[in-house]
């Protein structure tokens, strides 16, 4: 029993180890970035290991004349708040009427139908579409067309996330409402809406961060002054001589929701993740 | 339930949003779509102009060697970067949940990569990748190995771009199986390893079986978020050099908007998601099979 016992300490052990290197593989190129953006353009083209820390790139990414990243910075915040909290209030209104307001099921099947389908299709071809019917109707490359395209694009996941949140809700408890004599928004805002809060704020981050990362539909239809802050980045590289420390800084700024999420949403995004894939 | 029956404006209300955004900004732009790939679109006074040329764009894409390109370095990618995914991921579920006191930090820390830009995840290993600067490099000269042109050599490139991927979302595999491998009944292995099956024997003839559903799942899931790939080629290499890591939605999004072909842009796109859609059938069909 005790070589077995020996035998199992040092597989744990070789379990940790893989763990832990998997874990340093992943945050490795996060800690570069970070120190990339403290150093100068010189210190990094040097492969300096010792370096004094300089805030310049922060200074000049933020408030240098020729940056747009403040501009995209609000861009985004605007873009992906409004979108989000469209996507969920349609979706949660939607996903509540399919599933306890009788509907027939070919209406139902439709909506999950174009959730799923919606999803196989490369957001590119659907910027493209996009792209034309808003010059069509004069919209083009203004914010509000930005928002209604993301509304769109994450409506089909917000749709879904919600109705297998509110599946998990009985029943009985809005009956109970009805019956008091309740009226329909009441029933919503009093009864499902606070059982449901996890599963809302859940949505809510994953449906916010996605916003904020898409790139190919916010290239498409955003120009210099509707520009969020992944296309401001991928300007970075497109520039004839690179600012690889001012990218760097840029990116790590970038990255403070997605951060912030994870700081305080870790239990939510985890739920939202697999409730998400595997239902 | 007489209150139900008073509730049908609320019941077509609640419907209305999704109902259009459905209609108008998801159907009609994908007809839209439809119908521009019979045509051919020329501008005069700032009006569009199409014309109908039939299946000429679908005739043209058969000798587009960059469409040809797009198609098959997608593939590669997804293949190469999916099967890695799930295989590591399920190693570090495995191992996650064996030492399960200590996996929340890991959970945590994997989560990262998951949340940040994709443009993000290019930016980092465009400057990783550096010839001159790049910390990979560097680490390479430290054991005496020469640098590598990790981007600009047409034979790397594209491994380049598959490693930033697996590295990118193998954290997305790993937390779906885990949540898999924590929901494995315990009892079973117990009792397996009472009637002294192996390690190795009790996960091929009890976990792996169990976990196939899931495995199954997470597979496709990546694969259509691979096929889409853009984010991270578009800061890495462009597409290039040449034709090395051109992937399909760069090969769209370049007929679309640089050239501004939007008649042959949705030929192609439309050949996509038909592609799409039926491997995805096919996997489904297959799947259902084998479970029966």
């Amino acid at each position: 029993m005790s070589t077995r016992s020996k035998q199992n300490l040092s597989v744990d052990r070789a379990l940790l180890g893989f763990l832990f290197l998997a874990a340093t593989l992943t945050i490795g190129p996060f800690l570069w970035i970070a120190l990339a953006s403290f150093k100068t353009q010189i210190a990094l083209l040097m492969g300096t290991v010792k370096f004094t820390p300089v805030g310049m790139n922060y200074d000049e990414v933020l408030f240098g004349n020729t940056s747009t990243f403040a501009r995209n910075f609000l861009n985004s915040i605007l873009v992906a708040s409004i979108s989000t909290m469209a996507a969920m209030t349609i979706g949660f209104l939607a996903g509540y009427s399919l599933l306890r307001l009788r509907w027939p099921g070919w209406v139902v099947n439709l909506f999950l139908l174009w959730a799923v389908v919606f999803n196989l299709v490369p957001p590119v071809t659907l910027a493209g579409a996009w792209y034309e019917l808003f010059r069509g109707i004069g919209l083009s490359n203004d914010t509000v067309a930005l928002i209604l395209a993301h509304t769109t694009l994450h409506l089909p996941m917000a749709l879904w996330l919600l109705s297998s949140f509110l599946r998990e809700i009985p029943r009985e408890l809005e009956e109970a409402a009805f019956i008091d004599g309740a009226s329909f928004v009441k029933t919503l805002w009093r009864v499902v809406i606070p059982i449901m809060t996890p599963g809302l704020v859940s949505t809510g981050i994953l449906v916010f961060i996605f916003s904020w990362n898409e790139f190919p539909v916010a290239l498409a239809l955003t120009n210099n002054t509707s520009a969020t802050v992944p296309v401001g980045i991928a300007k970075f590289a497109q520039e004839n001589e690179i600012k690889y420390t001012q990218m760097a800084a840029a990116s790590v700024l970038s990255a403070i929701p997605a951060l912030l999420a994870l700081m305080f949403g870790q239990r939510y995004i985890v739920k939202g993740l697999t409730a998400g894939a595997v239902k | 339930m007489a209150n139900f029956s008073g509730r049908r404006s609320a019941r077509y209300l609640s419907i209305l949003p999704a109902f259009l955004f459905l209609v108008l900004l998801s159907a009609l732009p994908l007809f839209n779509l439809l119908a521009l790939s019979f045509a051919e679109v020329s501008w005069s006074g700032g009006e569009s102009q199409w014309s109908w040329v039939g299946l000429n764009n679908y005739m043209a894409l058969g000798s587009d060697a960059l469409f040809k390109a797009g198609i098959l370095n997608t593939i590669i990618l997804v293949v190469v970067a999916t099967t890695a995914q799930v295989t590591i991921g399920l190693m570090l579920a495995l191992a996650c949940s064996r030492v399960g006191h200590r996996s929340r930090i890991y959970r945590t820390l994997f989560l990262l990569p998951i949340l940040i830009p994709g443009i993000i995840i290019g930016a980092i290993w465009r400057l990783m990748y550096n010839y001159q600067f790049g910390v990979v490099n560097q680490i390479l000269e430290l054991v005496g190995l020469g640098p590598v042109d990790w981007l600009g050599s047409s034979s790397l490139a594209l491994m380049s771009v598959i490693i930033v991927d697996i590295w990118h979302w193998t954290p997305f595999s790993f937390l779906l199986l885990l949540a898999a491998v924590e929901a494995l009944p315990k009892d079973v292995s117990e009792a397996a390893q009472i009637d002294g099956a192996s390690k190795w024997k009790e996960f091929r003839r009890i976990s792996l079986p169990l976990l196939w559903p899931a495995i199954f799942t997470t597979f496709v899931f990546r694969a259509i978020i691979a096929f889409k790939v853009f984010d991270e080629v578009y800061l890495l290499t462009g597409g290039g050099p040449g034709t090395a890591t051109e992937v399909i939605s760069f090969t769209i999004y370049q007929r679309f908007f640089i050239q501004d072909n939007p008649g042959y842009g949705s030929a192609m796109s439309v050949t996509v998601i038909f592609i799409i859609a039926a491997v995805i059938a096919v996997a489904m069909t297959r799947q259902r099979s084998r479970s029966q």
